[in-house]
């Protein structure tokens, strides 16, 4: 099982914006489907590094996590294959939250 | 030996250092009780902008929103993140355990509903469900900021020998005092 180590402050950007692609150019649609599907779909495992970034839009994490239960994972495989660096006090409520819009996802799904 | 120790500890000295020491304690209390009134007024100040500019950005079509509208907002998010995380991670009083519970759960509940729906879209329509959530987030955030506030200054009390001592010895003169009226 391949596991790697993303930050999304350097490997993305550190002023991730919007839902959909037609949003912006960091978008959550486009992180999902470009970075966190591709490994997903190969059994991996991403721990994914958010201190740096300026901030997480509620919208964009959601359009993420919400979208990868609706688009069929489940909240128990992406608890599996998904963890999170935070250290920053401004942002270590974001893996909390997350994991939120995903457990929320999953109970409308 | 005694005899110039006496001469120059006078009792006149003696009471004007106990009430200099006694008036620094009472200062560095004040000053620490002024310092965290301070910053939960300035956090939950920060929470009252950041639904202003929630609500005036989500009362405006997503299509229609302009870049200020939305930049009040991400400022707003970034004060409040800093000034809140600030609090939380300060106020460690054991008798604060509930109310910092609380106060995190809003501000976790606040985080999600002020850049949350359709920020920052530009499809979409005005969502009033949205704009409720995120009134009422910004509520229960201010709510919960004054009430931890008040846990954290009433234990800092509480566990405050030198004002324990004083209201322990004003309670005994209450009850022992001999010219009280008698009713």
């Amino acid at each position: 099982m391949t596991s790697k180590v993303l930050s999304i402050a350097r490997d993305f950007s550190a002023f991730p914006a919007g839902r959909k692609r037609e949003d912006g150019p960091f978008t959550g649609e486009k992180f999902r489907e470009e970075v966190l599907v591709p490994i997903l779909d190969q059994g991996g495992h991403i721990t994914l590094d958010i201190d740096g970034v300026e901030g997480l839009p509620s919208s964009f994490l959601e359009e993420i996590f919400g979208g990868l239960v609706r688009a069929g994972f489940s909240l128990e495989q992406l608890r599996a294959a998904i963890d999170f660096k935070a250290t920053e006090p401004d942002l270590v409520m974001y893996p909390d939250i997350a994991w939120r819009f995903a457990s929320e996802a999953e109970s409308l799904h | 030996m005694k005899t110039i120790i006496g001469f120059f500890v006078t009792p006149a000295l003696v009471s004007l250092a106990i009430s200099l020491w006694a008036n620094a304690v009472l200062e560095a209390r004040r000053a620490r009780r002024d310092h965290i009134t301070k910053l939960f007024e300035g956090a939950r100040d920060d929470v009252r902008r950041g639904v202003e500019a929630g609500v005036e950005c989500f009362s405006t079509k997503p299509a229609d929103r302009t870049h200020l509208q939305e930049a009040r907002v991400l400022s707003a998010d970034r004060e409040i993140r800093a000034a809140v995380s600030l609090l939380l991670g300060r106020v460690r009083s054991p008798g604060c355990d509930e109310a910092t519970h609380k106060a995190r759960e809003a501000f976790q509940s606040l985080v999600v509903e002020l850049t949350g729906g359709n920020f920052q879209a530009r499809r979409g329509v005005i969502s009033r469900e949205h704009i409720t959530r995120l009134v009422h987030a910004g509520a229960n955030m201010r709510t919960a900021l004054a009430r931890l506030r008040d846990a954290e200054l009433k234990d800092g009390f509480d566990q405050d020998p030198i004002l324990s001592w004083m209201v322990g010895k004003y309670e005994w003169a209450q009850k022992n005092w001999p010219f009280r009226s008698v009713p």
